[in-house]
């Protein structure tokens, strides 16, 4: 199709496939680098000093791209474009103008857009997402300071979130006493907590700024997780299993309410009597942080494994 | 009454007609003008149940009106119907039971109905008995408590005698003989079963009257909040115990019925062993549903008052977010505290007004994914654009073919699969939408 429009239309024709999912970002990490080349054209586009574009943190219809860029404008950045999992089409041309790619850490975006804006030359920073109240000032302070523009003070962040910052005060209060398990493997927890693995954002630094207690369950090896203390977050708390122990028998006892997972109804979570929180629970932006401690706290406030996970079949190890 | 818009909880009349409905042998002699039976009945019970008819085209029906007119009242006149409910009963299946009453204009200008009901227990030689009127005050369950009662007192005293050990259970509304209603009946029937006891009958179970006497012969009743008054005067007959409960609806709400109702029989270890049994199959099925449908999910409810406690109970534990429940009774009287009122809005007695300005605030609060109620508060929150899902009197556009119990652990679990199927079509058609608008494709 795009080449019938160049023959018949001329110009230049950009093609780029908008995919939602990771399996099939697989395939196009390769294809990346001629689309953004092709984007940026010849640098006939002036370049914004202030302007960025947004890799990997949301995609372009997201309620967080509103929330963010309003905070991003009141340090003098202005959003040029949003790239990752798919181009929005109405800012392709925008692209070429940014002086600054901020790109998610996650190593799926890396991989193919990373790398691209890497092998182009292109300045990049990359900083974890803007989840939580604090996260998200440390990404749009992490972005200013980037742009060798002074970050937001204290006072004008706070009257940039008073939308939300009521809202935001009384989830945390009600999850207040709560607590979230994460299991990782003992031997590689910084990889495991990292952002790299973890969707591009830190999930211990988001836990603990909605009000948890964060408790982490090293699987592996006895003293795995001792092996290197460094790589141990500061604020967890270590719940180390038996020996012999079923994963589900060490969440029981942590005594948690949530527990981190990729599978929606992992047995092994529900039979310890706690509630599987996941990626899709959690949202960038101040809006998407009170919408997600919202989720959190509706599955906090589930009570049914409390009473019933004993009876939940398939919890072993 | 204090807004005149119309209200959406059972009438009078509809509590007869669940009555009729739950006991297939039961007629009724209504004082009304034949034509306005008529439509009463087509409308409320014939929309309900389809596989009962209280009106039949071959002439077999089970209410009688006695054609009721201005033109005729002064004359007193009922032979004709008389004759035909006489020619029926002795010609046709014989009725177990008959219940008079009447329409409300009849209370001014009608008939003597004690006088009617000895005349149509002279002419069909079957027990007759009156169901006291209170039509302009109170409302359907009171109607089907009182039939309940009027049904107790047509109890033969030859009912009263036999299996003394065995417990009766009196008060499920089965209001059609359907699916759903008879999946209830059998299952109250297991669980006081499970508890190593004969159960005697379950009042209505949309068994005939002479399978609903069998609990006269009872030592011990179980009286279900619909059925206390139809308990007590069973148990002023026979003399037996009766133990007041509510209905057992969702895993907590049935573990707590069982261990009461053990308790009561001096049966707590059995109790115990059917409490778990229940759970131990019910849970594996239900809990998949709670962390990937259910948690977080904001549900609004319109029920009976015997139903409303156990259904907000149960979604409580699935992690729902239980918005009311609007109680479907005419008076604050006897519903649980705390009910009477939802925000600012009459939390009994729903209208037309009172739910449209109750969803309207819900909606102003959030957003609201499934609204259960009746057939009737369907009709009235049509306009919303908000999911609904059937669940009580009636339900014209729910229909079960197979077991669709309501109370019970099975019952927990059949509503659980309801509640669940609809959210994830909900959940489709949003997603379908936000597709054609061009959003949502990360």
């Amino acid at each position: 199709v795009a080449r019938k429009v160049r023959e018949e239309r001329g110009g230049r024709i950009l093609t780029h496939d908008n995919v939602v999912s990771e399996g099939p970002l697989a395939h196009l990490d390769n294809r990346w680098a001629p689309f953004l080349s092709g984007a940026l054209g010849n640098g006939e586009a002036g370049i914004d000093p202030a302007g960025v574009n947004l890799c990997g943190y949301f995609t372009a219809d997201a309620p967080a791209r509103a929330e963010v860029e309003a905070l991003l404008a009141a340090v003098g950045v202005r959003v040029r474009g949003v790239a990752f999992p798919y181009v929005d089409p109405a800012s392709v041309a925008a692209l070429a103008s940014a002086s600054l790619w901020v790109v998610s850490p996650w190593a799926v975006v890396e991989k193919g857009l990373g790398a691209a804006v890497d092998g182009l030359g292109l300045k990049a920073l990359r900083t974890p997402g803007p989840f939580g109240m604090d996260g998200t000032r440390r990404w749009v302070d992490a972005i200013a300071t980037a742009l060798g523009l002074p970050p937001l003070d204290a006072g004008r962040f706070e009257s940039l979130v008073r939308p939300w910052q009521a809202a935001w005060e009384g989830v945390r209060a009600r999850l207040a006493g709560r607590s979230a398990a994460l299991v990782a493997p003992g031997a590689h927890l910084a990889e495991a907590l990292g952002p790299a693995f973890f969707y591009g954002l830190d999930p211990v630094a988001l836990l603990r700024d909605l009000g948890l207690r964060v408790f982490l369950v090293p699987t592996g090896q006895p003293g795995d997780a001792c092996k290197d203390p460094g790589a141990i977050p500061d604020g967890v708390e270590l719940i180390l299993p038996a020996p012999g122990e079923p994963v589900s028998g060490t969440l029981r006892r942590a005594g948690c309410d949530l527990v981190y997972s990729d599978y929606a109804t992992d047995a092994r979570v529900l039979a310890a009597g706690a509630m599987p929180f996941g990626v899709r629970d959690l949202e960038p932006g101040p809006g998407g942080a009170v919408r997600t401690g919202q989720r959190i706290l509706a599955r906090c406030g589930t009570p049914f494994f409390r009473s019933y996970g004993h009876l939940v079949e398939g919890g072993g190890p | 009454v204090t807004e005149p818009t119309i209200r959406t909880t059972p009438t009078w009349l509809d509590g007869l007609w669940a009555t009729l409905l739950g006991v297939p042998d039961l007629w009724l002699v209504l004082d009304s003008p034949r034509c306005m039976a008529e439509l009463l009945v087509e409308s409320g019970a014939e929309d309900h149940a389809w596989r009962q008819r209280l009106l039949r085209l071959d002439g077999h029906d089970r209410v009688f009106s006695t054609d009721l007119s201005i033109s005729k009242v002064d004359l007193g006149e009922t032979a004709a119907m008389l004759a035909r409910i006489a020619a029926l009963a002795r010609e046709g299946t014989r009725p177990g039971a008959i219940l008079v009453s009447e329409m409300a204009p009849a209370r001014v200008i009608g008939n003597d109905l004690a006088a009617l009901s000895r005349e149509v227990e002279a002419a069909t030689g079957v027990a007759t008995r009156v169901v006291e009127h209170l039509s302009l005050t109170r409302d359907g369950l009171d109607a089907y408590g009182a039939a309940g009662a009027a049904l107790a007192r047509a109890m033969p005293d030859a009912a009263l005698a036999g299996d003394r050990d065995s417990v009766a259970v009196v008060g499920l509304m089965a209001d059609r003989a359907e699916a759903d209603a008879l999946a209830d009946a059998r299952e109250l029937r297991a669980l006081v079963g499970s508890l190593g006891v004969d159960v005697s009958a379950v009042w209505t179970s949309c068994e005939p009257v002479a399978a609903l006497a069998a609990a006269g012969s009872s030592r011990r009743i179980v009286a279900l909040p619909c059925g206390r008054e139809a308990a007590l005067t069973i148990a002023a007959r026979s003399g037996a115990e009766v133990l007041e409960a509510n209905l057992p609806v969702g895993l907590d709400g049935t573990a707590r019925w069982l261990r009461a109702v053990g308790a009561w029989l001096g049966r707590d270890r059995e109790a115990e062993r059917a409490v778990e049994a229940g759970l131990a199959g019910a849970v594996p099925l239900v809990a998949p549903l709670v962390p990937s449908v259910f948690a977080g999910r904001r549900i609004a409810v319109v029920a009976e008052p015997a139903l409303a406690a156990g259904l907000c109970g149960w979604l409580a534990e699935l992690g729902v977010r239980v918005e009311g429940p609007i109680v479907r009774c005419r008076r604050a009287e006897g519903i649980p505290a705390g009910l009477a009122t939802a925000g600012d809005v009459r939390g009994f007695d729903p209208s037309v007004e009172s739910l449209t300005r109750w969803m309207s605030r819900l909606i102003e609060d959030g957003p609201l994914d499934l609204v259960v109620g009746s057939s009737r508060e369907r009709e009235v929150l049509r306009s919303f654009d908000t999911p609904f899902l059937e669940l009580g009197y009636p339900s014209i556009h729910y229909r079960p073919l197979r077991d669709a119990p309501r109370v019970g652990f099975a019952g927990a679990v059949h509503l659980a699969e309801r509640l669940a199927n609809r959210l994830a079509e909900t959940r489709y058609e949003r997603l379908v939408r936000r597709h054609a608008r061009g959003e949502g494709r990360g």
